[in-house]
């Protein structure tokens, strides 16, 4: 739950309370803000993208954030294509723009953040006058961007991300500590955001960016000891809707894992053609290893002219070492002015990661039930048998019992609660009374402000309550329990 | 290595202690860490020699590391005058350069010190990383010798120290931080780059002295006792001759240049062909102290019989050894651990500090393997002679054993690595780069499994001069 400024809790449970909106959008170096020209009967939706599995598996389950803004668009300042427009000076697209939202106390706005991102597809009407700009959260951009690393050894999965988040250009983070260990990664033209989420997924955390823009890392104990910020009664919404899906119970776990180690020094890469230098010029190849590799170990290189004058020696590197576990771009320069240097072998030597025989590891709690399976299979970061028994213990725990999630719709909005705020609802003729984790908020914005609130059931999230806190928590009998 | 020391996480405070992802992988590396403090451990082989002119008496070589650059030498010479007797190591010229000289005519300390320590840092070390160390001595009218007692590399720089333990009480007000948590990792750290050290391998040899009703030692090998205190010696004797002994005694590291010798171990009168294990734990050795194994023979009649062939010579466990300290290691969700369970794991991993206190020490020293002398086919020449011809000992069929833990075996000349039933082998070859020192990667060859025991020996007229195992 975000920090209130003054009185925007209260303002949201009081009736009559005055909304206020804050829309500003980076032009240049500074926020500008735009909020004159905002229009009121805008949405802002921050949830997660399968919010049918709730939080059951989180890490598998990234979250979005999608916000449509309307903004008075008379003189053509949102459009590229206005000449002298600011959106024609500076551009539209990949601009960051953010929103706040409160109330006004006393005269004074008050306000939060509800979204930071950028715009994305601007669509607008020439006789209404009228731009909606279709903005996504800061993990639009790098989520387009693929990157090339070297190998990291043992890193933690926060660690790791990190390195992720500087290729991606996402410089404002704040990561949870990893509670698992990575023994090898590396990247070789992938996508640095889907990695990200791939790393978060082998430890059953998550990542994404929050309403600030800043990308966050939560691990697979995020919620341990957490406690309900917030109660809901029939008074506080117009509906609740609520949704058992036993279609998603899964008694059995399986979890698939691959070792990696060390191989044997190897050619990674051998020039199955001949290529051509000219003379006193170079040539650029992108070479692609058969296996990424942990530690280069040399190249070997031969070339002669046309006429078979050996040439080898006249033959050099830009870089004489890869810049990539999996590739090299290397640039071949040719110091003989007068003949083409004809390269007929070229072999690169380096100590691969290979994989080792995948395993398996299945939690089982079907006892006499019929066995509903869910594999976790495919994901790379997922090398130890650690790895797989902190998921499978996650993962069995949440699906094994049907799990209630719920929707409240047209709550009073207030802007303090976030994505993951654990909060209690309760009804009467339904029957609830629980604790649940917030899974979507749809902001309705407008002259009343409202939000629509996803749960999911919070009850039994975890195998037990109490756990052990590294600095706070007492040994023995009164202590608290291990996590997984 | 084997493969399953797994990388721990450095705790802070706040957050949450874990089953799957904390205490079992401490424990697990606890157990990886006792395995190897507890390793079958081959010995070093001493040497010595005479000569009336010139001769190396010893030759020996590790993968030379940063972190352990101090070259701990021990040897005892015997000078005529004029002699000399010159520590040197061979440098990135192929050019041997002195360390130390000694030309004091008598017996004494070699460069007048029993525990000579040399900086190796400043060296010219070779392109293939390799520390070559020999002892050369000379001899001016009349005849110079030496003992060379040990030879290892020591010193930790820049690698962790050892933390102060955590003692872990139940119940509020002795709440362990992340600071108690971190530091028992950090000695498993301190004690993991203790046990990345060279497996060096047992020298073996078919041996015999000449010389009539006397006495004379055939082989030595030194050892830093331990927790690992049962000996094991296989023996072959054969062409036994009444009234003869074999005898394996127990000394002091330097004995007989200096200290005792302190029980005779076996003592042979027939032929036989018979492995031996032999408990040292009831000889009074203080852990942390070096001593030195002898096999020699008592010849009464002369002649070249009595032979006695070392097979393998090794230390390991007792049978019945027990680890007092044994921590939990199947730690489950939902466990409250007790101050009485985490102390546990705190002693077990602080009784393998490299204590003479502890009860499992993980000693540091990197020992250096000593290089065979002799040439497949020189028959019943023997190293001690230096080319006189003079000696009674009598050596052949050279060959060193080793038991599989690391992933890469340094040699240098040409070999084989042969399974100990003969059933497999693998060719070492010296032609790549013919002379220097080359690496295998042992996991290539599928018959040899992590734990089995092997050969690295001489074939057809091709020398295997050195191989010992490493790390990295």
């Amino acid at each position: 739950m975000l920090s209130d400024p003054g009185h925007i809790a209260a303002n949201a449970a009081a009736t009559g309370a005055k909304p206020c909106y804050k829309a500003e959008i980076m032009w240049d170096e500074a926020w500008v803000d735009e909020s004159e020209r905002l229009l009121p009967g805008f949405s802002c939706q921050n949830q997660i993208v399968d919010p049918f599995e709730g939080l059951v598996s989180m890490g598998s389950a990234p979250i979005g954030r999608t916000e449509s803004l309307r903004f008075d668009n008379y003189d053509g300042r949102y459009s590229r294509d206005k000449s002298g427009s600011v959106a024609n000076i500076y551009g539209i697209y990949g601009k960051k723009i953010r929103l706040s939202a409160g109330y006004i106390h006393n005269g004074t706005p008050e306000y939060v953040r509800i979204f930071t991102g950028r715009i994305m597809d601007p669509v607008a009407s020439e006789r209404s006058a009228i731009i909606i700009l279709n903005c996504h959260d800061m993990g639009s951009i790098p989520l387009q961007q693929k990157c090339s690393t070297i190998m990291y050894e043992n890193r933690r999965t926060d660690q790791w991300i990190q390195t992720l988040a500087g290729l991606a250009g996402v410089s404002s983070y704040s990561l949870e500590r990893g509670l698992i260990t990575i023994p090898y990664c590396y990247l070789d033209d992938d996508f640095a955001m889907d990695e990200i989420r791939r790393a978060a997924n082998a430890e059953s955390g998550v990542a994404f960016h929050d309403v600030n823009g800043v990308l966050r890392f939560w691990n697979a104990a995020h919620w341990c000891n957490a406690t309900s910020v917030a109660t809901f009664t029939v008074a506080d919404f117009s509906e609740l809707g609520t949704q058992h899906s036993y279609n998603d119970i899964y008694n059995v776990i399986a979890v698939e894992y691959q070792p990696r180690e060390p191989g044997q020094v190897a050619t990674v890469y051998e020039l199955k053609r001949t290529v051509v230098v000219p003379p006193g010029g170079s040539k650029t190849l992108k070479l692609k290893f058969r296996y990424p590799i942990l530690a280069y170990s040399n190249y070997s290189l031969r070339a002669c002219s046309g006429g078979g004058e050996d040439l080898t020696s006249q033959v050099t590197l830009t870089d004489v070492f890869p810049d990539a576990a999996a590739s090299w771009n290397v640039e071949i320069n040719n110091t003989n002015t007068r003949h083409a240097a004809f390269v007929t072998k070229f072999e690169v030597y380096g100590v691969p990661i290979e994989g080792r025989p995948a395993e398996e590891h299945e939690v089982d709690e079907s006892g006499s039930d019929v066995k509903r399976r869910k594999d976790i299979r495919g994901n790379w970061y997922i090398q130890t048998e650690a790895q797989a028994r902190l998921i499978g213990a996650i993962l069995s725990q949440r699906f094994k019992d049907v799990r209630l999630s719920m929707t409240l719709k047209g709550v009073p909005a207030n802007p303090l609660l976030e994505l993951g705020d654990v909060i209690t609802v309760t009804a009467t003729r339904t029957g609830v009374n629980k604790q649940g984790i917030i899974t979507s908020i749809k902001n309705s914005c407008g002259s009343s402000f409202t939000m629509d609130i996803g749960w999911s059931d919070f009850t039994d999230f975890y195998e037990y309550s109490g756990y052990s806190v590294v600095g706070s928590s007492p040994l023995g009998a009164s202590g608290g329990r291990l996590f997984v | 290595m084997i493969h399953a020391f797994p990388p721990l996480r450095e705790l802070i405070d706040g957050e949450f202690l874990g089953a799957e992802t904390y205490l079992n992988l401490l424990v697990s590396r606890s157990h990886w860490l006792y395995g190897q403090a507890h390793a079958l451990t081959h010995l070093q082989r001493q040497a010595w020699g005479q000569t009336t002119s010139s001769l190396d008496v010893w030759q020996a070589e590790t993968y030379y590391r940063a972190e352990h650059s101090r070259l701990n030498f021990s040897a005892r010479i015997n000078l005529t005058a004029g002699g000399t007797a010159t520590l040197a190591y061979l440098n990135s010229s192929d050019v041997w350069t002195n360390i130390a000289t000694d030309a004091n005519a008598g017996d004494r300390w070699f460069n007048g010190t029993e525990d000579n320590t040399f900086d190796c840092s400043t060296f010219d070390i070779p392109a293939d990383g390799m520390l070559r160390v020999r002892l050369t001595i000379t001899a001016s009218g009349g005849s110079s010798s030496a003992y060379v007692y040990r030879a290892f590399m020591s010193l930790r720089t820049g690698l962790t120290s050892w933390p102060t333990l955590p003692t872990f009480a139940d119940g509020a007000g002795n709440e362990p931080d992340a600071a108690d948590y971190n530091a028992l990792r950090t000695a498993q750290q301190y004690l993991y780059e203790n046990a990345q050290k060279p497996n060096i391998a047992s020298a073996g040899a078919v041996m015999s002295h000449t010389q009539e009703s006397a006495y004379q030692p055939l082989m030595r090998w030194t050892f830093r006792h331990g927790c690992t205190q049962r000996l094991y010696i296989y023996l072959e004797v054969t062409n036994y001759q009444a009234s003869e002994h074999v005898y394996l005694y127990l000394q002091d590291e330097k004995y007989p240049s200096s200290g005792s010798r302190l029980a005779t171990l076996l003592d042979l009168t027939a032929n036989q062909d018979t492995g031996h294990n032999i408990d040292l734990s009831g000889y009074g050795l203080t852990k942390g102290n070096r001593y030195s194994i002898e096999i020699g023979v008592l010849n009464t009649s002369g002649g070249d019989h009595t032979n006695v062939r070392v097979g393998t010579i090794y230390l390991h466990d007792l049978g019945g050894v027990t680890r007092t300290y044994q921590p939990k290691s199947d730690w489950v969700q939902g466990n409250q651990p007790t101050a009485a369970q985490l102390n546990t794991v705190k002693n077990d991993i602080a009784q393998m500090r490299d204590e003479a206190a502890s009860e499992s020490p993980l000693w540091l020293d990197h020992f250096l393997q000593p290089f065979q002398l002799l040439p497949p086919g020189s028959g019943h020449a023997d190293p001690y002679d230096g080319g006189t011809g003079v000696s009674t000992l009598r050596y052949s069929n050279h060959r060193v054993r080793l038991c599989r833990r690391w992933r890469y075996l340094r040699w240098r000349g040409a070999g084989h690595v042969v399974s100990v039933d003969g059933e497999y082998e693998h060719t070492l070859s010296d032609s790549e780069t013919a002379g220097e020192e080359q690496v295998l990667d042992l996991d290539s060859l599928e018959w040899l499994d992590y734990g089995m025991q092997y050969y690295i020996e001489d074939y057809g007229s091709y020398h295997l001069q050195c191989a010992h195992e490493d790390y990295s």
